[in-house]
């Protein structure tokens, strides 16, 4: 979560006067613990002022990014995704009709994204605060863990009030899909699918901020 | 007897005489850049205690550490009927705020200061005056009959522009008296600075603020560091990674991520070490030291005051666009705002930087009239240099165009005219221009002017815009846009789904004068023809058209046609067609003609046409606040005699008593809302 925020950061101007984008944290994760990891960043609800403020040089001071920009950053971290042991498949798209960034890649175990993240740090792509040890599962004990990540609540006390109100309305999913049977998860913020196969927790992004709901999850398998 | 009572009546009223011209009145400090007169006369006759008391109270309970102990502020013992007077001034190093007021209750205000200051806190006694200072920058003090309020910011002068700082002190010392009254530990400050000295406690405090950072970092790498070495040392021992002790709680999780929570690691940085004490103790010296001066400096001009008739002598340059009906008066020096300020030390070191110092130079006085229906403030602007306000003024006279205010029509939210002379925009930049390139850059900036004058052919360009232009805001459209959003199944997958929404989008029009229609004309052709413009730009009888090809933009098409001297451009062709206009609309029709620059904003109607943006109830409670409440702007600018005026009215829409309780009565309405919201239970 912490890191979406921070690659939010890099975007933050050109969400700027928007009050509505999502995000859609996935992961799908089979019985040998490889799996699929998703991203989607949607800010479609607000395309039409997004489509006049990317027209602009800079907006309450800070500088507009221009689509290349953006595409260059996302390809960069996709090419570093690409280069880290254990991960394939790295796929990106951008929208930019519709204000949605998507990507996603393989895993052979969920660490690998753990250190792919730790590369995006390493190389400058994401900031040096952000947590990278996002995941961790123990086969052994038949656990998957949503690891907790610290506040965010004194960087964003710091912002000002036109950069705070991009947050307002922001709406973050996380989706966990299994191949095993979940027997019990810690956090029960998270819903539980009828199949009893995925979680999922669904609220505003200043909740997770402010820290008035928690990502962090054990989930116990069958 | 009847003769020594006439001899006693003759010797009180020299006496009184005598000691009314021993105090002269104290003179305005040179250089004030912020003059402010508030009519309490008058002021004090609109006020509703009875609303506004409760209202100050609701706001000083917020500030819960001064929150108290006074229950009515129309009675804090001062004069409101008497005039105020507030000024500020800066330099490189002193910031100072002033407010001087009569007292009406020396005993009520005595009280209402004890109310105020910190507790235990003594009140100093001087020989015609007390005071305290209700922190270490705001002083008060008073006498029987009179007070001063001050506000002291101390800064030791950066040392980036250190070679500038010396000569500045000199030159723009608010108060340059002030500076000999500093005691012993002041003027070692003061002196060490002005010598460029190294500042040894300066430079402890960067090293200080580096360490800061530098363990912010250290924290993060420690504790991963601290990971990496346990993990080395259990797979040398057990040839393979730790088992979690205990993985269903997120208790246990916690405490076995060290690069998230380590407590010992905290606490070591968090304990405070003989390094951080020393730091503090001077950070404490450091903030006594000026504390020290900000009292001397305070004393010094309450000496003054207090030995001084409680009225200001202030300068007529200062007064002269004073209107004593007002009620409130304001005089701003920009120039000096901006010179003396980080900004004017900046551009002093660029070679040009000139140009911008001539520019800015000039001063503003504001006469601000709360009336029963509405707010009326009247700016006068005044160029210190004559030959640059004479161009300002030759611009502000422009020719009238009565075709541009035909489009004005009442139903819409606003319009923006201007009429101003285009071509003498030209001489306002030359004379700018003119000796701003002072000592080594005269020669270029001549050269510059002469080049300016050769490339650009001033007559040319004005035909093509004279300086004639309107913008009408005719209406807030709703408009409904697709989007994007993910549902999901009951596997959690995720499914995108078309959805819409509604949005406002402006309905207007933008049209300007010109006397060169085939130059015009000949650009939308251009447009229209050229491979790449063509495929927005198309041409349909008199109108050309641009379209992005997608429906989703707050234009759908922009229209464009050059028309009887007048270019318009607009996002409906209907727009441009005269409308018939009532008399209101006929009246600010005239006035948009005339002056050189002239508007209204009905806000009301503007809330109106974003209806749609409000959506959640809380939203909508605050919408229907904003439609009750809020009113119209109007303004016109125009030159009059050696000065730019312009008049911004805004009309009160609610059944306020005046337009200054309008204000407390739309405060307390926002305020009860957010207190009822806060209130709600949550569900």
């Amino acid at each position: 979560m912490k890191n979406i925020i921070k690659k939010m950061f890099l975007l933050l101007p050109l969400l700027l006067l928007t009050s509505c984008f999502d995000i859609l944290d996935k992961i799908n994760v089979k019985a040998d613990g490889s799996g699929e990891y998703s991203l989607i960043l949607n800010a479609s609800k607000s395309k039409t002022r997004l489509a006049s403020i990317s027209k602009m040089e800079t907006i309450n001071g800070k500088k507009v990014p221009k689509k290349s920009e953006i595409e260059a950053k996302i390809n960069e971290a996709a090419r570093i995704f690409k280069a880290t042991p254990g991960i394939s498949n790295v796929k990106t798209s951008m929208d930019f009709d519709n204000y949605i960034i998507k990507l996603s890649c393989n895993f052979k175990k969920i660490e690998n994204i753990n250190a792919g993240l730790e590369q995006l740090k390493a190389k400058n792509i994401v900031g040096k605060m952000v947590p990278v040890q996002l995941y961790s599962q123990s086969p052994e004990k038949k656990t998957f863990t949503r690891n907790k990540v610290s506040s965010f609540k004194n960087d964003y006390d710091k912002m000002n009030k036109a950069d705070k109100e991009v947050f307002n309305d922001a709406k973050y999913t996380s989706v966990m899909q299994f191949e095993n049977t979940i027997k019990a998860q810690t956090n029960n913020s998270y819903l539980l699918s009828p199949n009893k196969k995925a979680v999922k927790l669904e609220a505003n992004v200043l909740d997770f901020i402010l820290q008035k709901k928690q990502l962090q999850n054990t989930i116990l398998f069958q | 007897m009847k003769s020594i009572l006439q001899k006693t009546q003759i010797l009180l009223l020299l006496f009184a005489f005598s000691s009314i011209f021993s105090q002269q009145k104290m003179k305005l400090p040179k250089g004030v850049l912020f003059y402010m007169e508030i009519n309490g006369k008058q002021l004090n006759q609109k006020i509703n205690w009875q609303k506004l008391n409760p209202f100050l109270l609701e706001v000083a309970k917020e500030d819960k550490e001064k929150q108290a102990s006074w229950n009515d502020y129309s009675k804090t013992g001062i004069k409101y009927d008497a005039t105020q007077y507030h000024y500020a001034n800066f330099n490189d190093s002193v910031k100072t705020y002033t407010a001087h007021f009569l007292l009406d209750n020396k005993e009520k205000f005595q009280e209402f200061i004890n109310s105020s200051k910190k507790k235990g806190l003594e009140i100093s006694k001087r020989k015609n005056y007390s005071y305290v200072n209700l922190d270490d920058e705001l002083f008060v003090a008073w006498n029987d009959k009179q007070a001063v309020l001050k506000l002291i910011g101390y800064d030791k002068p950066s040392a980036e522009w250190n070679d500038e700082m010396t000569a500045d002190s000199a030159a723009v010392t608010i108060d340059s008296a002030a500076a000999a009254v500093m005691d012993s530990a002041a003027v070692a400050v003061d002196s060490a600075y002005a010598e460029k000295a190294f500042d040894y406690k300066e430079e402890i405090k960067y090293l200080k603020d580096d360490i800061q950072y530098l363990k912010e970092d250290i924290k993060e790498y420690k504790a991963e560091i601290a990971k990496k070495e346990k993990d080395i040392k259990y797979l040398e021992k057990h040839h393979k990674y730790p088992e979690e002790e205990k993985d269903s709680s997120d208790k246990n999780y916690s405490e076995k991520e060290s690069e998230y929570t380590l407590p010992h690691m905290e606490e070591e940085m968090d304990e405070e070490t003989e390094e951080d004490s020393i730091y503090l103790k001077q950070m404490d010296s450091l903030k006594i030291e000026k504390f020290k001066i900000t009292k001397k400096l305070a004393e010094k001009d309450f000496d003054d005051y207090f030995s001084s008739a409680p009225e200001l002598d202030v300068s007529k340059e200062i007064l002269s666009f004073r209107d004593s009906d007002s009620d409130v008066f304001v005089y701003t020096d920009y120039g000096r705002i901006v010179n003396n300020g980080a900004y004017g030390k900046i551009m002093s070191h660029y070679p040009f930087g000139n140009l911008m110092g001539k520019a800015y130079n000039s001063n503003s006085s504001y006469n601000l009239y709360f009336d029963n229906d509405k707010v009326r403030l009247v700016n006068s602007y005044q160029h210190k240099n004559e030959a640059v306000q004479k161009s300002i003024n030759s611009v502000y006279r422009g020719k009238k165009n009565k075709k541009l205010t035909a489009l004005i029509n009442d139903k819409s939210i606003g319009y923006y005219a201007i009429n101003v002379d285009g071509n003498k925009y030209f001489d306002l930049m030359y004379s700018l221009l003119k000796d701003s390139g002072e000592g080594n850059y005269q020669k270029e900036m001549e050269l510059l002017m002469e080049t300016m004058k050769i490339v650009l052919d001033e007559k040319a360009i004005t035909k093509i815009a004279p300086g004639n232009g309107i913008f009408v805001l005719n209406e807030l459209k709703s408009k409904t846009v697709e989007y994007t959003d993910y549902e999901y199944d009951d596997d959690y997958n995720e499914k995108e789904v078309k959805k819409t929404k509604e949005i406002a989008v402006p309905n207007f029009t933008f049209a300007f004068a010109t006397e060169n229609e085939g130059y015009w004309n000949r650009i939308f052709d251009m447009l229209t023809t050229n491979k790449v413009t063509a495929k927005k730009f198309s041409k349909n009888g008199d109108f050309y058209a641009f379209s992005e090809g997608k429906n989703d933009g707050y234009f759908d098409k922009l229209f464009f046609t050059v028309k009887d001297g007048i270019v318009y451009v607009t996002t409906s062709t209907e727009n441009i067609s005269a409308k018939n206009q009532s008399e209101i609309s006929e009246k600010w029709a005239k006035d948009s003609a005339k002056y050189p620059l002239s508007g209204r904003f009905d806000i009301q109607k503007l809330m109106v046409g974003l209806e749609k943006e409000f959506k959640t109830p809380s939203e909508r409670k605050t919408l229907d606040l904003l439609k009750k409440n809020l009113g119209e702007v109007y303004f016109k600018t125009e030159a009059k005699g050696e000065k730019i005026e312009t008049e911004i009215n805004y009309n009160i829409k609610n059944a306020s008593e005046n337009s200054l309780m309008y204000f407390f009565d739309v405060f307390d309405e926002v305020y009860k809302m957010k207190e009822s919201d806060k209130k709600q239970p949550i569900l």
